[in-house]
C-alpha cells in the first residue's frame, strides 16, 4: 500500500472510527514512514486546535406558541383550500369585464354624456332611436303574417302526420282481427265438414247393414 | 425524554413538547451555524428560520429517529441560503494578513504569555476569532465536515447521510480540510504552540 492509501485511515484513527485490522496496517506503515508520521501529527494538532473553540450560548430561547386565530383569520384559512375556485371566479369576471369593455360605447350629445356597456353587441343608436315609418310597419305586418302562416302550416303538417299514423295503427288492428276471425271461421267450417262426413259415413254403414238384413230376411222368407 | 416521544406529542397538539425539542437543540444548531457563517447575528436569524422550518415540516418527517440528521440538513440549507443572500465572499488569506498582521501578532504575544490573568478571557476570544476566520478561509465543503465532526461529534457515516455524499468523500474532505486549516494558520504565522494545543 502507498502513503496515499493511508490518508483516510489516519482520519479514522484520529476520530477513533478505525477497525482493528486497519489500525494494524496503519501502525505497521507508520513504523517505517516518517512522512506519514508527520502528516498524522499535523492532523492531530489541527484537530486539537479546533477544540479550543467552545460553544456559545445563543441567549435566544425560542418559544413557539399556539396561535389563537380570530374569526376572520380562521375563515380565511378555511377559504384557502378553494383558492383555485377563487382564481377561476376572478378569471371569469375578467373575461366578462373584457367583453363588456369590448362592447363599450361612449357618446356625447346635446350636452349629455352616455356610456353604454354590455356583454353582447347591442343595436346601434340609430337603429333604436330612429323614427318608425309606415313602410317599417307594413314590413313588420308582412313578417308577422308570414310567421303565423308558417306556424299554421307546420301545425297542419304535424296534425296530418299524426292522423295518418293513427289511421295506420287502426287499420293494422282491424286487419289483424279480420285475419283472426277468418282463421276461426275456417277452422269451424272444417270441423263442421268433418262432422258431416262422419255422420254420412255412419248413415251409409247403417243403411248398408239394413239392406243386408232385409236381403237376408227376404232370402230366408223365400 | 427521547426526541421521538417529543415529536409524537407535538404532532398530537402539544406545542410545549416542540419547545422542549427546540431548547434541547438550540445551542447546538446555533453554534453549527455560527461556525459555518462566522457571524453571530446571521447565525441567530438562520437558527430561528431553521426551527420555523422544523415546526412547519415536522409532520412530514418519516423516520423520527433521523430527526437530528434532518435538523442538521435544514440548518445547513439555511446557511447556504444565507450565503447566497448576503453574497458573502471568503476572507482571503492575504486580506487577513493585511488587516490583522499586527493584530494577530499582538494576539499571539498575549496567548504566548500564560501569566496574563485578565487576558485569559481575551485569549479564548482571540483563539475563537482566529479559528472563526480560519474556517472561513477553507472551502465550504471541507468546513462543514470539520464543524460536524469536531464540534457535534457526528460519525462520518452520519455526516455522509446529512450531506448525501459517499463516506470516503467525507473522510477525504476531512483530511484536506484539516490540512487547509493548518496551512492557513501557518500562513498567518501562528505556530502550534501559540494556540496552546498539544501535539
Amino acid at each position: 500500500m502507498k502513503c496515499e492509501d493511508f490518508k483516510l485511515l489516519m482520519i479514522d484513527l484520529i476520530y477513533d472510527e478505525i477497525s482493528p485490522d486497519d489500525r494494524g496496517k496503519l501502525g505497521n506503515h507508520l513504523k517505517s514512514c516518517k512522512s506519514c508520521q508527520e502528516k498524522l501529527s499535523a492532523l492531530k494538532a489541527t484537530s486539537n486546535t479546533l477544540k479550543n473553540w467552545e460553544d456559545v450560548d445563543p441567549k435566544v430561547n425560542l418559544t413557539f406558541v399556539n396561535e389563537s386565530k380570530n374569526f376572520f383569520a380562521g375563515l380565511i384559512e378555511k377559504i384557502r383550500p378553494v383558492r383555485i375556485l377563487y382564481g377561476l371566479g376572478i378569471a371569469c369576471a375578467s373575461i366578462l369585464i373584457i367583453l363588456s369593455i369590448a362592447n363599450t360605447s361612449i357618446s356625447a350629445k346635446d350636452g349629455n354624456f352616455n356610456l353604454q356597456m354590455s356583454l353582447f353587441k347591442s343595436p346601434s343608436d340609430e337603429q333604436v332611436n330612429g323614427k318608425v315609418t309606415k313602410m317599417d310597419l307594413e314590413e313588420l305586418r308582412r313578417e308577422n303574417i308570414n310567421l303565423v302562416s308558417n306556424l299554421l302550416e307546420q301545425y297542419s303538417k304535424q296534425q296530418r302526420a299524426e292522423t295518418a299514423m293513427l289511421f295506420d295503427e287502426f287499420y293494422k288492428n282491424i286487419e289483424y282481427k279480420r285475419q283472426t276471425d277468418l282463421r276461426f271461421v275456417s277452422s269451424a267450417l272444417q270441423q263442421v265438414h268433418y262432422g258431416a262426413e262422419k255422420r254420412l259415413d255412419q248413415t251409409d254403414r247403417a243403411l248398408s247393414s239394413l239392406i243386408r238384413y232385409v236381403n237376408v230376411q227376404a232370402q230366408s222368407g223365400n | 425524554m427521547a426526541d421521538e416521544i417529543l415529536i409524537e406529542r407535538f404532532l398530537s397538539g402539544d406545542v410545549s413538547a416542540f419547545n422542549t425539542l427546540v431548547w434541547r437543540w438550540e445551542k447546538q444548531i446555533y453554534n453549527f451555524i455560527l461556525r459555518y457563517l462566522g457571524d453571530y447575528e446571521l447565525a441567530k436569524d438562520a437558527m430561528q428560520r431553521t426551527f420555523i422550518r422544523v415546526y412547519k415540516g415536522l409532520s412530514k418527517l418519516r423516520d423520527r429517529k433521523k430527526f437530528s440528521t434532518w435538523l442538521f440538513q435544514i440548518a445547513l440549507n439555511q446557511c447556504k441560503d444565507e450565503l447566497k443572500k448576503r453574497k458573502r465572499k471568503h476572507v482571503s488569506i492575504s486580506e487577513v494578513r493585511r488587516d490583522d498582521s499586527s493584530g494577530s501578532r499582538e494576539i499571539v504575544s498575549v496567548i504566548a504569555d500564560p501569566n496574563n490573568g485578565p487576558e485569559s478571557v481575551t485569549q479564548m476570544d482571540s483563539v475563537t476569532s482566529i479559528l472563526k476566520k480560519a474556517l472561513q478561509c477553507i472551502p465550504e465543503e471541507q468546513r462543514v465536515v470539520i464543524i460536524m465532526k469536531e464540534y457535534h461529534g457526528l460519525k462520518f457515516i452520519e455526516i455522509a447521510e446529512i450531506l448525501s455524499v459517499p463516506l470516503n468523500t467525507i473522510k477525504s474532505r476531512m483530511y484536506y480540510g484539516l490540512n487547509s486549516l493548518r496551512k492557513v494558520l501557518e500562513q498567518w504565522g501562528i505556530d502550534r504552540e501559540d494556540l496552546g494545543y498539544e501535539v
